[in-house]
């Protein structure tokens, strides 16, 4: 054999084996300028309006409140609800308010909004194998999504939350499945990348979030702009975000900000994955072993 | 004489006691009313009332077993709840018809008004706490814990028996009284009430003794179980509960006694038969002590 068929064997072998190392994650580790821009043009956003009568329910204004003790309770309910940590320090441990995940205030549809939540409760919930009220709901909101304690079913914060959710919910019907309720379908039969989803984490998401995933924090340095989505103030392992699908979805109808189901389910996905995998506090269910041994082998 | 003159001079004198005020014929109702004066109550009227479930729908999971162990608890709570309850009255004796019908405080009118504001100032009721101060005051037991199965089981079966019933709306048929449903009309309201309690015990003689007792007492099964509830006694409900204030006794009555005649009492009688029945024994307000009860009873 001659040393150019080695050479040309050689060449061959080799050319190969790059394309090999560029198709691993084509297109976004190599060249993600290339595959997805930044900014999107602007015909491409997506215009999901909060009231649209006749397609989603709409929930009252603030100022149909009476001013009587309910609508004192329903005041600081809305107040809890979108300053979690400042209302109730008791029982908030991290940065995230409830509508840091329930956004416009709980309003926002295909972002679990309450009004939509409220007519489908006491219900079952597999979580815990049993049936729940709202208020056992919002108690598990605490435990795992704000890494807190629980308050007490009676205490202020529930029967005040509770009172704003169901506000809100007002002409609702009871046991009725709203559109937009929870959270937008996504695919199940998806196979996340955590490569891509950095990518598009540092593309999509870091800009609002950090690049540490550290959330922006506002003018007064205590309260949030913009919640940490992974480390010491972000949700804990107990919570549905932290469930890879559940946080897919979540991110599909509503991320990036005002751009809500403009990701692809593949990267939405990816995104999810990335966010797990980075360190967060324990679920308060396992000890610290047994929770431990989920971050080692990363599920 | 023939069979046929009888029948004849029996529905002329029945024509001739029911066309006589009873201001001027006080005995008028020791007569037996004629069948044209029973007034139907209708349960479930489409478009005229709401109209609950029935129980065939409840569907077959672990929320429909809360649901049915909630109707359970509601319809036979001394066996269901034998915990928390201190006398012989289940939910369904006032909330008549498994909580069903309008005008005896229906459930599903009930759920989607609540959390309202309260008798003190600051104080709003959640639907939970309106259910423990059943148990605690009509019931003379002590209200079930808010995370207490009982507690969830009740809260599901309002929740289900109100499906598709709009939240925080007015409903017809709601609380105890309704002028639509009844034909009695509207309670005209009286400038200075004056109760007859011997006359009130005329009435109960004839309309109500039938089935609760001559002594007030009740009915039993064989197996202690009761059939027909006590109206006084230490099995009966306590001075704490709403129906143990005659006006809104009178209004109960009138709307919703003799079982399957509501309506047919007129006003007079309802509120002296309401006085009469108060003026028996009956478990004391828990919130009350001995002290007060006793400087009370000497005023």
């Amino acid at each position: 054999m001659k040393p150019r068929y080695f050479a040309a064997l050689g060449i061959l072998a080799s050319v190969s084996a790059v394309s090999v190392v560029l198709a691993r994650d084509w297109p976004y580790a190599q060249r993600p300028s290339a595959a997805m821009a930044l900014g999107d043009p602007s015909g491409k956003l997506v215009d999901d309006p909060l009231r649209r009568a006749g397609e989603r329910f709409i929930p009252p204004e603030l100022n149909e409140l009476p001013n009587n003790d309910w609508g004192k309770l329903v005041r600081l309910g809305r107040d809890i609800f979108i300053d979690t940590p400042t209302r109730a320090p008791k029982f908030a441990g991290n940065g995230l308010n409830c509508s840091s995940c329930h956004l416009g205030e709980g309003r926002k549809p295909d972002a679990a909004p309450t009004w939509a939540a409220w007519p489908m409760y006491p219900t079952y919930r597999g979580k815990n194998d049993d049936v729940n009220t709202f208020q056992m709901r919002i108690q598990d909101c605490f435990r795992f999504s704000m890494d807190g304690l629980m308050p007490p079913l009676q205490s202020t914060e529930i029967r005040a939350i509770t009172a704003y959710a169901q506000w809100l919910a007002r002409g609702s019907k009871s046991g009725q499945i709203l559109p937009g309720r929870g959270f937008t379908p996504i695919k199940r039969d998806i196979e996340p990348s955590a490569d891509r989803g950095r990518v598009v984490y540092q593309m999509k998401c870091a800009l609002c979030h950090g690049h540490d995933g550290e959330g922006v924090k506002a003018a007064d340095g205590k309260r949030y702009q913009f919640p940490p989505v992974w480390g010491d103030d972000a949700f804990n392992r107990g919570a549905g975000m932290y469930t890879v699908r559940t946080a897919a979805a979540w991110i599909k109808g509503n991320m990036p900000l005002g751009r809500g189901m403009s990701l692809p389910d593949q990267e939405a996905f990816d995104v999810a994955l990335y966010l797990r995998l980075n360190d967060r506090p324990i679920d308060p269910r396992k000890g610290l072993i047994s929770d431990w041994s989920r971050v080692m082998t990363g599920f | 004489m023939k069979p046929v003159h009888t029948g004849w001079l029996l529905l002329l004198g029945a024509t001739v006691a029911l066309a006589v005020p009873k201001a001027d014929a006080p005995d008028a109702y020791l007569n037996v009313p004629a069948a044209g004066n029973i007034v139907a109550v209708p349960v479930s009227t489409p478009g005229d009332v709401f109209l609950p479930p029935p129980i065939i729908d409840i569907p077959q999971d672990k929320a429909g077993d809360m649901i049915k162990l909630g109707r359970l608890i509601f319809t036979d709570t001394p066996r269901y709840a034998r915990r928390f309850t201190g006398n012989a009255l289940s939910c369904s004796n006032c909330h008549l018809s498994e909580g069903r019908k309008p005008g005896a405080a229906p459930l599903w009118a009930a759920w989607g008004m609540y959390p309202m504001p309260g008798n003190q100032p600051g104080e709003v009721w959640s639907f939970e706490a309106r259910i423990q101060g059943c148990f605690r005051y009509s019931q003379n037991g002590q209200g079930p814990q808010l995370d207490s199965p009982e507690m969830t089981a009740l809260v599901a079966y309002a929740q289900w028996l109100s499906t598709g019933a709009p939240a925080r709306t007015e409903l017809a048929g709601r609380g105890m009284f309704q002028q639509e449903t009844l034909a009695g009309g509207a309670p005209t309201p009286a400038s200075k009430p004056v109760y007859s309690v011997s006359h009130g015990q005329k009435v109960y003689q004839f309309q109500c003794a039938a089935c609760h007792g001559a002594d007030g007492l009740g009915v039993t099964r064989k197996d202690n179980s009761y059939q027909f509830p006590p109206l006084w006694g230490q099995a009966s409900y306590g001075g704490g509960s709403p129906l143990a204030q005659v006006p809104k006794l009178a209004l109960f009555v009138r709307a919703n006694m003799p079982l399957g005649r509501g309506g047919s009492l007129s006003e007079t009688d309802a509120n002296d038969v309401a006085a009469y029945i108060l003026s028996k024994p009956r478990p004391s307000d828990p919130r009350i002590g001995w002290r007060q009860r006793w400087r009370e009873a000497r005023k």
